[in-house]
């Protein structure tokens, strides 16, 4: 392939998925309206009266209802819940409009019973609900969602006091993105020096990866970060940044080394994989190009896919969730099962074959190689650190 | 297992248990076929984990039976798993352990 064709394929790349967001963002426009009458059969002829507030009528008793919605950060972004309130204060309806969180938590958290406490209360009586153990963070962003949706109703139609907005984080961050900071920079530590014991150190680190990164905060980064970062919904604000912190480091480290520090040194999966792998000392699969093309095709048209329908989650379809934090469809259960059990045969079944991160870190080499001039030098294949070093001893003899 | 039936239900244990002769006699012969050495107290470790693996999938299945089909899956998937990795350490252990030199 010439170079010309090399670097309309690089680009041709980020701008289908810039056409999907933009059709995704065309899409979205003028559903409110329809995703408001579709919170109950009961209720009918919705208008806008304001720019996040609708009047509709209930069509059993042809009352006027009040309806409005707020959104709180959440695992994969903006969490969006309606409210309902009648002309008595008395909140008839909750809704979930728009979530970028893994549906089948979701339903684990609607299925607590979270949107019918709600039902029935006054806005002025609102009960003070905290988060759901476990599932603290959707929970949180629902609650406050509507104790929010709520009170605009109250400001704008009852003249009751405007409430502050409650912003303080759901868990706490600050632990975990120390973490994620020390992990990375221990690994890189691990790269550049020659230690003499580097190979027990880093099965180490991986094992420190394995019970922190892995099953004490499921900070892993996964597609549907990376949805949530190209599709900017991370700007609206996130419950947690650490898996966002965790896929910036992972690109951030493999641009300055050229290796695949996260998947070599941190990934909590690939280390269960390296060691259930180490049991029966079995070997990597035989790879063919096509099966790299296949999940490299794959990846693509997940993003495309989950950029247009604006559904970050759907796009996760790694078994990172089930695997350490027990989170997930019985798809990804099957499939969690699966690699490990392969992992027993093969080296690293889900690194070599199926994960995306490969694709994404193949792109990135492949349109580095494309754009960046050639070099006289061999330093081309050289990490940046390499290159540097190579430079100043030529510039001192 | 066969509700409504007289005799299936001990036929199917009868069989069951027969089964087992052939696993042990056949890992028997295959140990000695390769020459492998292998203590008896080894071989109960690995035989008792094959059969504490047996009792999984019986008690997902029987978890299906009561009509708690994800509680079965689930069931067979997180304590048969923890089974396979034990079974994998101890025939590394003890069957395809390296010579001594």
């Amino acid at each position: 392939m010439s170079d010309f064709a090399k670097r309309i394929v690089v680009l041709l790349i980020p701008a289908t998925l810039a056409l999907a967001w933009v059709g995704g963002e065309m899409r979205k426009q003028g559903e409110m309206g329809r995703r408001l009458s579709h919170i109950s059969a009961d209720i009918t002829q919705v208008r806008q009266l304001d720019q996040d507030l609708y009047q509709a009528r209930r069509k059993s008793t042809g009352d006027t209802l009040f309806i409005t919605s707020d959104s709180y950060p959440s695992y994969g972004g903006p969490l969006t819940v309606a409210t309902a309130v009648d002309k008595q204060k008395t909140i008839l309806y909750t809704a979930i409009l728009e979530s970028t969180d893994t549906r089948s938590y979701l339903e684990k958290v609607v299925g607590f019973g979270i949107l019918n406490v709600y039902t029935g209360v006054r806005i002025d009586q609102m009960p003070k609900l905290d988060g759901i153990s476990g599932a603290t963070i959707s929970s949180t962003a629902i609650t406050r969602g509507i104790e929010a949706s709520a009170n605009k109703i109250g400001v704008a139609e009852f003249g009751m006091p405007a409430i502050g907005k409650e912003d303080a984080a759901a868990t706490p961050e600050t632990a975990k993105l120390l973490l994620i900071v020390f992990v990375f920079a221990a690994a890189l530590f691990l790269v550049y020096k020659d230690l003499p014991r580097k190979k027990q150190l880093r099965a180490g680190l991986l094992l420190f990866s394995v019970v922190t990164m892995g099953f004490l905060f499921g900070t892993l980064f996964s597609m549907s970060t990376v949805v949530s970062f190209i599709s900017g919904t991370w700007l609206e604000g996130l419950a947690s940044y650490s898996a966002m912190l965790c896929m910036v480091l992972a690109i951030v480290t493999f641009l300055v080394t050229r290796k695949k520090v996260y998947c070599t040194y941190i990934c909590p999966f690939g280390a269960v994989q390296e060691g259930l792998g180490k049991i029966t000392g079995c070997k990597g699969p035989e790879k063919y190009p096509w099966m790299e093309w296949i999940s490299r095709f794959f990846v693509w048209a997940i993003l495309v896919a989950a950029l247009y329908f604006q559904t970050p989650s759907d796009a996760m379809y790694e078994p990172f969730s089930k695997a350490f934090n027990f989170i997930g469809s019985g798809i990804l259960y099957g499939l969690t099962i699966l690699i490990v059990i392969a992992s027993l045969v093969i080296k690293r079944p889900w690194c070599n074959l199926f994960c995306p991160a490969s694709s994404i870190f193949f792109y990135l080499r492949f349109a580095r190689k494309a754009f960046a001039p050639k070099s006289t030098a061999d330093i081309s294949n050289l990490p940046l650190h390499a290159v540097f070093n190579e430079k100043s001893k030529k510039e001192a003899g | 297992m066969f509700p409504g039936t007289t005799i299936l239900n001990y036929l199917f244990w009868m069989g069951m248990g027969m089964m087992q002769i052939l696993v042990i006699a056949g890992a028997y012969e295959w140990l000695k076929h390769f020459k492998k050495s292998v203590q008896w107290w080894q071989m109960v470790l690995i035989y008792g984990c094959f059969i504490s693996f047996s009792l999984v999938v019986a008690g997902g299945f029987t978890l299906m039976g009561e009509y708690e089909s994800q509680g079965g899956w689930y069931f067979i998937g997180y304590l048969g798993l923890p089974h396979v990795i034990a079974m994998a350490i101890l025939l590394k252990l003890f069957v395809f352990k390296k010579a001594p030199v």
